[in-house]
């Protein structure tokens, strides 16, 4: 029913705007003034609108600033234009007005985005913070989210991978879910789009980027507000002549650190120790490896050769313009990284086109459209080396890329060549089942693509009722085909596994369609209570479809994923269709203003969706917020210091709708038994059934102030929150014996409290200008409740997800009263000495999962049972920091423009499992590093052994241990931007506008203590098991240099 | 062009036409959103409530649980490799050791070692899906039988209900087997009705499951049909239920329980599989066309299961393997990672055995034995060239001839992967379980059936020692014949026969856990390899890890214990495991 309406409606609706955005409309008047009206660097300003005072007339300006406008000579005209003080000039005599306007830097005239709306910065009630885009884009990252950390307080950006194209981790005010989704919501242009690829927008293509923290911001919101919302406005036209805008950059990608590992030397003499006679053998005498007179055998770098310098190159153009009826913008972008790994890299060409067209007096249509193709190519090194899907993730030790990266062997010693080594597909002596496959061959014998087409369209109408009353429908499109495309060739680590080459395509098809409308109804009653309504209905449906084909078996040569139909082993096909997802929500706003000083806003919300179980199919989300502009009293106003002074408080409940499909009903799956020399179809029960399952819920206060002092050169704004998040939905582990490993039930209650602060200034203003901008978030979280005891334990498998090799596998815990996701094992206690055997040789303490002996790692028997097991593991970290930001300065000095941001974290744990791989199973051949040197070793003299502090080649066990866990607190010298504008009598023979070059680096240097690759990390898992750096694809420092041109 | 934006800005100008559009508009929208707007479609899956309606439906279901025994956790890899090894015929041995496999079958065994738990776990997911079925097909099946008058195609579905509860309640039973044998006292869970307030569960006494476990079997029985009626070994039949009853019974009487009395039903049980005239022994043994010069002798009913010939007579029950397309989720690891040693470049593809005969087994056998002393040891590996050699005593890795990778035609295109099937019972087992319950119900006092003998337990022994010895099953040959009367002498002889016919198919270690006797043998194979000239310690891990604990495994802390403490309420203890 609703969509046979909604669809010729919009059919429509869309062949409207087509027709209106062709047609214009001129207004003109008569003339007794004329003037022109400049900015601050003389240039005319269009579209300044001008007023008579006190009455309706008034005028704009138009292309080059002029204007024209009959006027009686008692009267006051005033100039306004966004972003500029108005001024006020009496006309008196004067025939001719020239007016400079002065580019208004009190931040709280701004007008900033909202959820349905957009309001004056000095008129929000509510929590948010807004983006610098123009700073922010300055970095030369794929996508818009891997320069976002440290921008603005509360929101903590995780980019775990230093892949470009990955996507990264964005929680706003904490985790507010332990197993579901923590992103945000994205609002582009008015469309709400959950899981949004970021990297699907070109970043400089972004007007302005706003992020709703605080509970009246985001319950408009409703069921999706839960994890905080970004509202993303793309570039519009102006009011004003074709400008044509180029932008071009080229850089070079390096990788930002490298691990150290065994020398030659060093590791032959490892060898010898395992194994005497066979290394005696294959790599020869030590002396070999460390000749004084430089003839020692040379070995491979395996970091050196598989991490290459690489290029980065991004090419925009943008056409804006417009007339006061009519603005359009256009824009064209294609940004290119290579990845660090050979034939890996992302890829983005974008198109845009917005409109806007006033159609009459009372109507006003536009629409926004993109087009971006996205596509991120070659092998990860966090996922299986097997595993054909491109999608990310991590994979368990045995199979990951990092490690053959790392331990590879630094020499075939007598044996083998280095060139010989490079070229083995998987190297000739490593054990059965658990090979160090050659990257490099790797990186070329596994295709790996993962292609997005993504088309959005958007658009509206704005119709004004009567006086005060407008309405505004919307509604659109976003369409996207994502192309998954894996093939192993020959020499590839899957088909030396498995024995077969393999292909796969996976398309995968969402179509998200939007209808909005809003009425929106203003008010002033004696001109001090100013009322603002609006109520509203939103309709959204996404489907989603899969087809996977796939074949193994190749001829050789193959023609790849281009011809699956060459595999001599068809794979079956397989499709898929989601199940309803459907949200069909009501919602309103109030603002009430009284004199301007006490401003009130309440919203509600009430969303229905398919998702939710039958019992609870609709929700409720309310908030309300007050603030007091405590500097326009009275008794401040007269104040030198206090320029502006506002508090804030607010409450409300938003909720997490990210449940899953068939929650709420029994499924089967459909399988087959291998019977009869054929295949025989069944069916299996899928899901224990939970017809209760609704959304989560968050219950946020927040209490805020805004200072401005000193004319607003330093702006302060400071917000407590509490953020409780109840019915978390977690997938409930249940005993094996139910049948099943766990069901969705909505029963755990965490609580995330923070302070942020944030603190803009102005420190030196004229010739050369710094103004800066810092920020702090103080959070903590809480647990409150769980499932069925008050600990839940979680593991991180990222040693391998079968066998565990694990003492006790789960290696996170979480308990009520203390934060969630807590790193969990022993604790280290040096190794086992002669004194910690009695006389018969018998050890104090026993190790229930190891052998104690001399050299063996020792564990603190924590609960004095003289025995090591569960009992004696303890919270070893916690993965959440106790403060991060970021720290941003703006210099300008004539033609030069620089900007400096530093960003860090304090007080995190990084749990390092990466180096838990690389120095256990000292007696495998592959490679380890430099921390196993200092060993306990049979052959060593008792004093040498006295000062060993690494255990034993003979102590294989492998478990998570105090020494494992590292501080991963940073300072980051994230973005340095140089920069120089041509002055304009240099350029006007190119007849530009504007000329600017710039270099600029991303990643530059990080101050950590931490070992390993990168502080900014997290592989296995948002709420319960962060901050485990295992098999992240290294980072990258990028330098680039660059032009802009404006015509 | 100017018409029509004429026409369109007139239709724009008329503002009240407009207006009430748009409220007409908002209004349909909002009317139409009610509650059935937001239910959940489910396209791509079949959902539980509507799903079970014919026959057809109820055999996909019953499908759906025999799925779970040849998957990866079960017969296709974990139950199959590592849960039976660790007794005097064979070792364990692998590459990169310390791993749970290893571990498991080793006795170094944890709670958390992730096979028991995924062993456990699909047990009990196929005990879910079990009961799931059994409930549903119960109704459509009674609904049906109230009827006065069936149709044609009624009585059809009847029979095809019947069928498909017979199956469904045998395998229920057999899985609950599997798991009483394994843990002991274990959670009884019979009903698909699972409520989440309700999801800890305590574990029944054995005594209580065997009893479930009977009441099943016995239901089995009566609705299945007979072996010649069952399209293929893949589906179970009433002789191949009734033979493995017979087993079960045999466990309930010896260790742990020692519920003497079960002998007499054992006996019973295996005699009436063996005088249903349904079965008989595969004397085919004759010699295989490659693999010279190790083409020995090799029975037919193991070359079928290689071969996927059906042979219901002997291979009374299997569990099947098929592998299509490139898709392994159907296939076995059986013949890869237990068979022979097969190099993965020779054109047979990989043999990568981790289970291996000892040689003081091998010396164990009669001289007059040695065909089924060679057919069941692999003294043989096939190398890159695809040229057969022997393999050196001493190296210790003699694989398990039975199951031979090299046979099959055609190969999978995987390395680890292939199509082999499990024979769960052979009636050689059956005839070795019918002497055994004659004997120990004699022994015990207990009443034979009718029609049997301490002659009729001698004769089924001596078929199974004249088919290995490639003589005339039925024909009376007192040079290998065994005879006398019973009692401890032929107890022994009948274990022995047992470990000799049987060895390979899982059914050693279980075997000696009933007879009460595994750690010892395990302790004192130690000894016999410590003689033969095996000291190392990992010549044979078993012999130094074995503790009494081990007749049982832990219930797993990950998949059971964490979620479910009340498991241990009965036994703190976990079977000797903390």
């Amino acid at each position: 029913m609703t969509k046979k309406l909604f669809i010729p409606f919009v059919k429509k609706w869309l062949f409207t705007v087509l027709i209106l955005i062709l047609s214009t409309s001129v207004y003109a008047q008569q003339v007794t003034v004329t003037g022109k009206v400049t900015d601050e660097t003389n240039m005319g300003l269009p579209g300044v609108s001008v007023l008579v005072k006190g009455g309706k007339k008034g005028t704009t300006t138009d292309f080059d600033g002029n204007f024209e406008i009959s006027v009686s000579a008692s009267k006051t005209l005033i100039f306004s234009y966004l972003g500029y003080q108005a001024q006020e000039m009496r006309v008196g005599k004067k025939s001719i007005i020239n007016i400079q306007l002065q580019v208004d830097t009190n931040q709280l005239n701004e007008v900033v985005v909202i959820g349905y709306g957009e309001v004056k910065r000095k008129d929000l009630t509510g929590s948010l913070g807004s983006i610098e885009v123009g700073e922010v884009s300055k970095a030369p990252v794929s996508s818009l989210d891997q320069a976002m950390a440290g921008r603005i307080s509360g929101v903590q950006v995780t980019s775990s991978q230093g892949r470009p194209g990955s996507s990264s981790s964005i929680k706003i005010r904490g985790t507010g879910s332990l197993t579901q989704s923590s992103s945000p919501l994205y609002v582009v242009d008015g469309f709400p789009i959950e899981n949004f690829d970021i990297s699907s927008i070109d970043q400089s293509d972004i007007a302005s980027l706003e992020i709703l923290k605080g509970p009246s911001a985001v319950a408009i919101y409703g069921a999706r507000g839960g994890n905080g919302v970004i509202l993303i406005t793309s570039k519009s036209g102006v009011n004003g002549k074709a400008e044509v805008s180029y932008n071009s950059f080229y850089g070079v990608n390096r990788i930002s650190k490298r691990v150290d590992v065994l020398s030659p030397y060093d590791f032959v003499d490892l060898r010898y120790e395992v194994a005497p006679d066979e290394t005696a053998n294959r790599y020869g005498s030590l002396d070999l490896y460390l000749k004084p007179d430089g003839t020692s055998i040379n070995g491979i770098s395996w970091q050196d050769e598989v991490f290459r310098d690489t290029e980065v190159l991004s090419n925009t153009v943008s056409v804006n313009g417009g007339s006061i009826d009519s603005k359009y913008n256009l824009s064209l972008s294609n940004y290119t990284s290579d990845g660090l790994l050979e034939n890996s890299g992302f890829d983005r060409t974008y198109v845009k086109l917005k409109l806007d067209q006033r159609v009459s007096k009372k109507l006003r249509a536009g629409a926004n459209v993109s087009f971006t193709t996205t596509n991120v190519t070659g092998t990860h090194t966090s996922t299986n080396i097997l595993d054909p899907s491109v999608t990310g993730g991590s994979s368990n030790a045995r199979f990951n890329l990092l490690k053959d990266i790392v331990q590879g062997r630094p020499t075939g010693g007598l044996f083998y060549s280095n060139e010989e080594l490079l070229g083995f597909p998987e190297d000739p002596d490593t054990e059965e089942g658990a090979p160090i496959s050659n990257p490099i061959v790797n990186s070329r014998t596994q295709v790996r693509a993962d292609k997005k087409e993504t088309l959005l369209f958007n658009g509206f109408l704005d119709y004004k009722v009567a006086t005060g009353l407008n309405l505004r429908v919307s509604g659109g499109i976003q369409k996207q085909n994502r192309k998954l495309e894996s093939f192993d060739e020959v020499n590839s680590a899957y088909e030396r596994r498995n024995g077969y080459t393999r292909g796969k395509i996976l398309v995968r098809d969402r179509t998200n369609t939007l209808f909005s409308s809003t009425l929106t109804y203003k008010k002033t009653l004696n001109e001090i209570h100013k009322f603002k309504a609006m109520v509203g209905y939103d309709y959204q449906e996404i489907t989603e479809s899969m087809v996977e084909a796939s074949g193994s078996d190749f001829p050789e040569p193959n023609l790849g994923v281009d011809d699956l139909g060459s595999a001599t082993e068809p794979g079956f096909p397989q499709s898929y269709t989601s199940p309803t997802n459907i949200l069909s929500s009501f919602f309103y706003r109030l603002n009430y203003d009284l004199k301007e000083k006490y401003l009130f806003t309440t919203t509600l919300r009430y969303d229905g969706s398919s998702r939710f179980g039958a019992n609870n199919k609709y929700g409720l989300f309310p908030s309300v917020s007050a603030a007091w502009r405590f500097s326009d009293e009275d008794f401040l106003t007269d104040s030198k210091i206090l320029s502006e002074g506002k508090l804030r408080m607010e409450w409300g409940q938003v909720g997490n709708n990210r449940i899953p499909a068939f929650v709420s009903k029994a499924i089967l799956n459909s399988g087959s038994y291998g019977e009869s020399n054929g295949v025989t179809p069944g069916v299996s029960p899928s899901n224990l059934v939970n017809p209760d399952i609704q959304w989560e819920t968050q219950e946020q206060i927040n209490l805020g102030v805004d200072v401005g002092l000193l004319n607003d050169k330093l702006m302060l704004t400071a917000d407590v929150y509490r953020k409780e998040s109840k019915d978390l939905l977690l997938r409930a582990p249940t005993p094996a014996s139910s049948g099943f490993s766990s069901v969705y039930r909505n029963i755990g209650k965490i609580k995330n409290e923070g302070l942020e602060l944030t603190l803009s200034t102005i420190n030196l203003e004229g010739e050369l200008s710094w103004n800066s901008n810092i920020n702090f978030t103080f959070p903590s979280s809480e647990t409150l409740g769980l499932v069925e005891s008050d600990i839940l334990y979680s593991n991180s498998s990222w040693s391998t997800s079968n066998p565990s090799q694990d003492a006790y596998a789960n290696d996170f815990i979480t308990v009520v009263g203390e934060p969630y996701g807590l790193m969990f094992g022993f604790v280290d206690d040096g190794l086992y000495r002669a004194d910690d055997f009695d006389e018969f040789g018998n050890p104090y303490i026993d190790v229930s999962f190891g052998n104690e002996e001399l050299g063996h790692r020792k564990y603190v028997d924590v609960n004095g049972d003289k025995v090591i097991d569960d009992k004696d593991r303890v919270v070893l970290g916690n993965p959440n920091p106790k403060f991060f930001g970021g720290f941003s300065n703006n210099f300008k000095y004539k033609g030069f423009d620089l900007n400096v941001f530093l960003q860090w974290s304090s007080g995190n744990d990084i749990y390092n499992a990466n180096r838990i791989l690389w120095t256990s199973g000292l007696k495998s051949h592959r490679n380890f590093i430099p921390e196993i040197l200092n060993r306990w070793r049979d052959d060593n003299t008792p004093e040498q052994n006295e000062a060993a502090i690494f255990r034993s080649i003979n102590d294989v066990s492998q478990v998570l241990t105090s020494q494992y866990i590292e501080d991963g607190s940073y300072l980051r010298l994230k973005t340095v931007s140089l920069g120089y504008t041509f002055p304009e009598k240099w350029i006007s023979k190119l007849k530009a506008q504007r000329l600017r070059v710039y270099v600029t680096g991303q990643n530059l240097v990080t101050w950590t203590k931490y070992t390993g690759y990168d502080p900014e990390v997290s592989t296995r898992g948002n709420g319960l098991t962060s901050g485990v750096d295992f098999g992240a694809y290294p980072r990258s420092k990028t330098l680039i240099g660059g032009l802009s041109v404006t015509f | 062009m100017s018409t029509i934006f004429k026409n369109i800005s007139f239709w724009v100008k008329d503002s009240l036409k407009f207006k009430v559009g748009i409220v007409i508009l908002m209004l349909g929208l909002v009317s139409t959103s009610c509650e059935d707007l937001l239910e959940e479609e489910v396209y791509s899956s079949f959902t539980a409530d509507d799903f079970y309606k014919d026959a057809e439906s109820a055999k996909l279901g019953l499908f759906g649980v025999y799925d779970i025994l040849a998957s990866d956790p079960l017969y296709a890899r974990g139950y199959l490799l590592y849960f039976h090894t660790g007794t005097d015929q064979e070792r364990y041995w692998r590459q990169n050791r310390g791993l749970d496999d290893d571990l498991l079958a080793n006795y170094q065994i944890m709670e958390n070692n992730d096979w028991i738990g995924k062993a456990w776990s699909s047990f009990y997911k196929g005990i879910y899906r079990d009961n799931l079925l059994i409930e549903r097909v119960t109704a459509l099946r009674d609904n049906l039988a109230k009827k006065s008058s069936l149709t044609t195609q009624e009585v059809s579905d009847l029979a095809s209900y019947n069928n498909t509860l017979g199956d469904a309640h045998f395998l229920r039973a057999f899985m609950y087997f599997q798991l009483v044998k394994n843990w002991g006292d274990v959670p009884l869970r019979l009903t698909s009705n699972i409520s989440l307030e309700a999801l800890k569960i305590e574990r029944s006494p054995k005594e209580e499951v065997y009893a479930q476990i009977e009441v099943d079997m016995l239901k089995a029985i009566d609705l299945l049909p007979a072996a010649s009626n069952v399209e293929s070994p893949a589906r179970i039949s009433k002789g191949a239920a009734q033979g493995i009853l017979a087993r079960i019974y045999l466990n309930w009487a010896g260790s742990p329980i020692n519920d003497v009395a079960k002998f007499e039903k054992a006996t019973e049980q295996a005699w009436a599989a063996v005088s249903s005239g349904n079965f008989e022994l595969n004397g085919t043994i004759e010699q295989l066309t490659v693999g010279a010069p190790f083409n020995h002798p090799f029975p037919d009913v193991f070359k079928n299961l290689a071969t996927n010939v059906f042979d219901y007579k002997e291979s009374m029950w299997e569990i099947h393997f098929s592998y299509v397309g490139e898709n392994y989720t159907d296939a076995s690891t059986l013949g890869a990672w237990h068979g022979v040693t097969q190099h993965t470049s020779s054109s047979f593809k990989r043999g990568a055995p981790r289970r291996y005969s000892l040689p003081t087994f091998y010396d164990s056998f009669d001289d007059d034995d040695e065909v089924r002393r060679d057919y069941s040891i692999a003294q043989f590996e096939i190398k890159r060239d695809d040229e057969f050699v022997s393999v050196k005593r001493s190296s210790l890795k003699w694989g398990a001839g039975k199951f031979r990778r090299y046979l099959i035609n055609p190969l999978s295109p995987n390395n680890n992967y292939d199509v082999i099937n499990w024979p769960v019972i052979r009636y050689a087992d059956v005839l070795l379980m019918l002497a055994e319950g004659i004997n120990e119900t004699i022994e015990h006092g207990g009443m034979l059936p009718a029609g049997t003998s301490i002659e009729t337990a001698y004769d089924a022994i001596n078929q199974v020692r004249r088919r290995a010895r490639m003589l005339p099953i039925y024909a009376a040959d007192s040079s290998i014949d065994l005879a006398g009367s019973g009692g401890a002498t032929f107890r022994q002889e009948i274990r022995d026969e047992r470990g000799w016919e049987l060895c390979s198919e899982n059914l050693r270690r279980p075997d000696l856990i009933r007879w009460g006797i595994l750690v010892e043998t395990v302790k004192q194979t130690r000894a016999h390899m410590t003689a033969a000239g095996y000291t190392k310690d990992y010549d044979y891990f078993p012999g130094i890890n074995i503790e009494d604990k081990h007749v049982l495994l832990p219930i797993p802390f990950g998949a059971e214990i964490s979620q479910n403490p009340d498991v241990l309420n009965t036994d703190p203890s976990n079977n000797g495991y903390r």
